[in-house]
């Protein structure tokens, strides 16, 4: 009787780690799939952030206009090299919806 | 001295996007990374190596065009097992693809006997490959300030300090 229970057990143990392994392939496969599509993604995001920089900056230059001693586009940092810009300062112009959007966003769907 | 922010203006940025949705582009994502494979693989070479998005816009460019031609040729051969198979992705809620087995064969035989492109294997595309440029590797991507320079060698004989270090008891 013990044997047929540990047969048993046995049996579903083998099964689960047969369907695991199994798994673990269709995840690598999707990953996979991810990669595949990451230049394309990546570029996008560049243009879109770069797009929203150019705006900003014209908006500045058009909103600061009559500030005196304020040069347009003046970095915040002291150093030549590209500083990822916040999303709070990407989304500045825009209404608060779109940053609330970009940074919860994906928690909502999930 | 705080410098100036330089932004490429929007005439630079434009580009041919592609107006594709998600699962469209999850269901040709096989075939995409196996073709389109060399100016992705250039483009996110460029973007680690110099770790800016304002100098890999060319490279970016032309990711755009390969992704076009990619697309445009699947529309002129296999439309429609390619419609059925992204339908049948965009139907289930994760777009998992295990529930479309059927439709990703019919579409990955046409593709084969029309183009001629094969399905790249479980692990294939995760491979480690080396990438050839024509761009020269940047020279202090991250703009560091001058180093100073390291301390000069010591000439002449130098022993072991007699009796041991005499830090033993205070080494903290």
């Amino acid at each position: 009787m013990f044997g047929i229970g540990i047969g048993i057990m046995v049996f579903g143990y083998w099964r689960l780690f047969k369907w695991n392994r199994e798994r673990r392939r269709l995840q690598i496969e999707e990953l996979e799939a991810r990669i595949a599509l990451m230049p394309l993604l990546q570029a996008e995001h560049d243009r879109r952030t770069l797009r929203m920089l150019r705006e900003n900056l014209e908006e500045e230059a058009v909103i600061m206009k009559d500030v005196p001693g304020w040069k347009v586009g003046e970095s915040v940092f002291h150093t030549d090299r590209w500083v990822t810009p916040l999303s709070e300062e990407l989304f500045n112009l825009r209404p608060r919806e779109e940053l609330l959007h970009k940074r919860f966003g994906f928690l909502w769907y999930v | 001295m705080p410098t100036k922010l330089e932004v490429p203006t929007l005439q630079e940025l434009k580009v041919d996007e592609i107006k594709v949705s998600s699962s469209v582009l999850k269901a040709a994502a096989h075939h995409y990374g196996s073709q389109c494979d060399k100016p992705n693989k250039e483009f996110m070479l460029c973007r680690w190596e110099e770790k800016d998005p304002r100098k890999c816009l060319e490279e970016g460019r032309k990711v755009n065009e390969c992704a076009l031609n990619f697309f445009r040729q699947i529309k002129g051969n296999c439309a429609e097992s390619f419609t059925e198979y992204w339908t049948c992705l965009d139907y289930s809620n994760l777009a998992e693809l295990r529930h479309c087995r059927k439709q990703q064969h019919a579409f990955d035989s046409c593709v084969l006997e029309k183009l001629g492109w094969e399905r790249p294997d479980l692990g294939d595309l995760s491979k480690v490959t080396k990438v050839a440029t024509s761009r020269p590797l940047p020279e202090n991507p991250y703009h560091s300030r001058p180093r100073p320079e390291p301390n000069q060698t010591i000439e002449g004989k130098l022993e072991p300090a007699k009796h041991g270090s005499r830090l033993f008891f205070w080494n903290w």
